[in-house]
């Protein structure tokens, strides 16, 4: 193999379309970060990865959607980088993201909330933030994020260094800029009435969508 | 040993420095009420034009003349901000508005051994300025600043137009035959008061030190103000930024010196009626970069409708502090970011409005609505004695029909005491509870309003 296109798949940036032992060597040496569930893990080649746009796709808010960023969350700590939450659905819990990991490594933890009130403010802010490279992790809420917008937002993430999760409702299945599109499902356990989830990978990196088996519905880690 | 140094073309020549192609025109200032020429540069010079000349006739000598109005106050201005810069290298300084200022070499002697020194570090300080200057150095105040205005090497041969005393009292000595200082003071002291009285003796007196001479000394100001006229009318943001940008380099060596930042600048806009619009910039987390500066500046005036054309920019900071350095951990490497934390930061909250980017905080309470806070962002969140807290709070508690809940672990009863100002005396159970859709919330029942409420989610 010629030794750019060695160094492509060594960045991630390209992937061959079956698992080999050989590749599976490679990726190991990406900078995933876990998604804090061993299935997903599992599906996506061993989590997020930084500078890519990773797609959450809800009906409803609260299905177990934090759980998955929280380990990017306790990395994005221990490098010194800040959290920033673009528009959520509802006041980030202070004590419980302080649980996260042990208390000394979460108590720098650098949360950001920001409120905008336009839809312009708040893509024009998640630029902002990936270009100055402050970002750890970037979780941004839209309704309906046009092809354009993402496209940008994918452009921005490229050049920095964060793992950068869209929060929106379901979405036309047609192409966009993420690395990965995860549409999550929410069912109940008929007998126990408790919740489950069941994960559609629309688009990952190194695969064909997939639909995993459901599960209990994943609960904020906390030590 | 007493410094004077004379600045006759201040205004003029730093008009020049900002727009450079004044500098190949002939170009002078006036004066509002006489119509006199003040200052000029060295192509007005050449073209024979002269201080005290009428406008009109300056008009004559030459077509093309560029004449602009004097300004007493901008020129004060222009001194002190001369001033300051000199007080890198000098203690102590006197101002002698509106031309000149006076420097005391003896408190700096043991820096400046030499006369020679302190004149090479001048030349330093005033290097950046381009202005011309004559210099005078002397026993004292009075005849340092003879010497400067008079160009004169030696103090005898001054002439006494430069003595500052009463037009009468000049032509009274030009009359006797008294051409130059020397010529004065070779008349004994006594006989020389006699004929042309105390003003005189006084003089004398000041001149060769006998008399202290009362000068107010200089203290380099506190805040940034500075004022620049525009060669034209301005008639966009776009026209504005480059005098700005100028403004703001300024501002850069300003907050330099004193390792400041300003949290706040006021720019203010002068239009040709007199009015004044202002704007002004907040700077949450401090800033003294001219470039982050003019980004922040171009953010607020893109938001902003553009009023009037504009005459004069004048800028001000305010709120400066000292500055927080970041530190860094040198084995992690060297840093990826393009700007610092606190420069973002500005930005946005400039953009979105300060309210509205914020830091989490824990606080050390046990009830759920005081154990978190808001903190300025950037802030670190804390420690924290709880467990098992949702990561999701909703702002306000929204009442909810119990029957679509399953409690699943609680009770957890908080109890607040009567003297908490929002939350006194409440009673609340607090659960753990499966909602009919399977998602898991934290419900209170409330025993002062007798119902149920969710106040987070936690999943």
């Amino acid at each position: 193999m010629s030794a750019p296109l060695q160094q492509l798949l060594e960045k991630g940036s390209l992937w061959r379309g079956h698992k080999g032992a050989a590749n599976a060597n490679a990726r190991e040496s990406l900078a995933y970060v876990s998604t804090g569930q061993v299935e997903l893990d599992q599906a996506l080649g061993g989590g997020w990865l930084p500078q890519r746009l990773h797609e959450i796709q809800l009906q409803q808010f609260f299905v177990g959607e934090l759980a998955l960023v929280a380990p990017a969350m306790v990395q994005a700590t221990q490098q010194q980088r800040s959290i920033f939450w673009l528009a959520p659905p509802a006041q980030p819990y202070a004590p419980a993201l302080a649980q996260l990991a042990e208390a000394s490594v979460m108590a720098q933890a650098q949360h950001i909330v920001l409120r905008p009130q336009r839809v312009t403010d708040t893509l024009w802010s998640a630029e902002t933030i990936l270009h100055s490279g402050q970002a750890g992790v970037l979780m941004v809420w839209l309704e309906e994020p046009s092809a354009i917008a993402i496209r940008r937002l994918h452009l921005a993430a490229a050049a920095s260094q964060a793992y950068v999760f869209v929060f929106s409702p379901w979405q036309p299945e047609e192409a966009r800029s993420y690395a990965t599109r995860l549409r999550i499902h929410l069912s109940q356990d008929s007998v126990s009435g408790y919740g489950q989830v069941q994960w559609q990978l629309l688009k990952r990196m190194g695969g064909w969508p997939l639909r995993l088996a459901r599960q209990p519905l994943p609960k904020w880690p906390s030590k | 040993m007493w410094l004077y140094v004379a600045l006759p073309h201040l205004q003029l020549e730093r008009m020049q420095v900002l727009h450079p192609d004044l500098q190949g025109q002939p170009a002078v200032l006036y004066t509002e009420q006489q119509q006199m020429v003040v200052q000029f540069n060295q192509t007005a010079q050449r073209q024979g034009i002269r201080v005290g000349m009428n406008l009109a006739d300056a008009w004559t000598l030459t077509e093309n003349l560029q004449p602009y109005l004097y300004r007493e106050s901008q020129q004060r201005a222009l001194l002190q901000h001369l001033a300051s810069d000199l007080y890198h290298a000098f203690a102590v300084i006197s101002l002698d508005p509106p031309l000149g200022l006076w420097l005391d070499t003896k408190p700096m002697q043991k820096l400046y051994p030499q006369l020679q020194h302190s004149l090479t570090q001048l030349e330093l300080q005033l290097q950046p300025w381009q202005v011309s200057y004559t210099l005078g150095a002397a026993k004292t105040p009075l005849l340092a600043k003879m010497l400067a205005q008079s160009g004169m090497q030696q103090s005898p041969d001054i002439p006494v137009d430069y003595l500052p005393c009463s037009p009468e009292l000049q032509k009274k000595l030009r009359r006797m035959g008294i051409q130059t200082l020397g010529a004065l003071q070779a008349i004994p002291r006594a006989l020389a008061g006699r004929r042309l009285g105390h003003e005189l003796v006084q003089l004398l007196a000041r001149i060769q030190g006998e008399q202290p001479e009362s000068l107010r000394y200089f203290r380099p100001p506190e805040w940034f103000t500075q004022r620049l006229p525009l060669l034209a009318e301005a008639t966009s943001w776009q026209a504005l930024s480059f005098p700005l940008k100028r403004l703001l380099q300024e501002l850069e060596h300003f907050l330099e010196s004193r390792q400041q930042q300003t949290r706040q600048l006021l720019l203010s806009f002068y239009h040709r009626d007199g009015s004044v619009s202002k704007l002004q910039v907040g700077l949450a987390h401090g800033g003294y970069q001219a470039e982050a500066l003019l980004r922040l500046c171009q953010l607020k005036m893109e938001s902003t409708q553009f009023l009037a054309p504009v005459l004069d920019i004048g800028l001000q900071a305010k709120q400066l502090q000292g500055r927080q350095h970041e530190s860094r951990d040198l084995l992690q490497g060297a840093s990826q970011a393009q700007k610092s934390l606190a420069q973002l930061l500005n930005e946005l909250q400039l953009r979105l409005g300060r309210q509205q980017v914020f830091g989490l905080q824990t606080a050390a309470e046990a009830f759920p609505d005081l154990s978190w806070q808001l903190a300025p962002a950037g802030a670190e969140l804390g420690r924290t004695e709880l467990i098992k807290r949702p990561p999701w709070l909703l702002e306000q508690p929204c009442p909810v029909d119990i029957r679509q809940w399953q409690l699943t672990r609680g009770p957890e009863r908080f109890a607040t005491p009567w003297w908490l100002r929002t939350y006194g005396g409440a009673t609340r159970d607090y659960w753990q509870a499966l909602h009919q859709d399977g998602r898991n919330g934290w419900l209170f029942y409330d025993y002062r309003q007798q119902h149920w409420y969710l106040q987070g989610w936690f999943n």
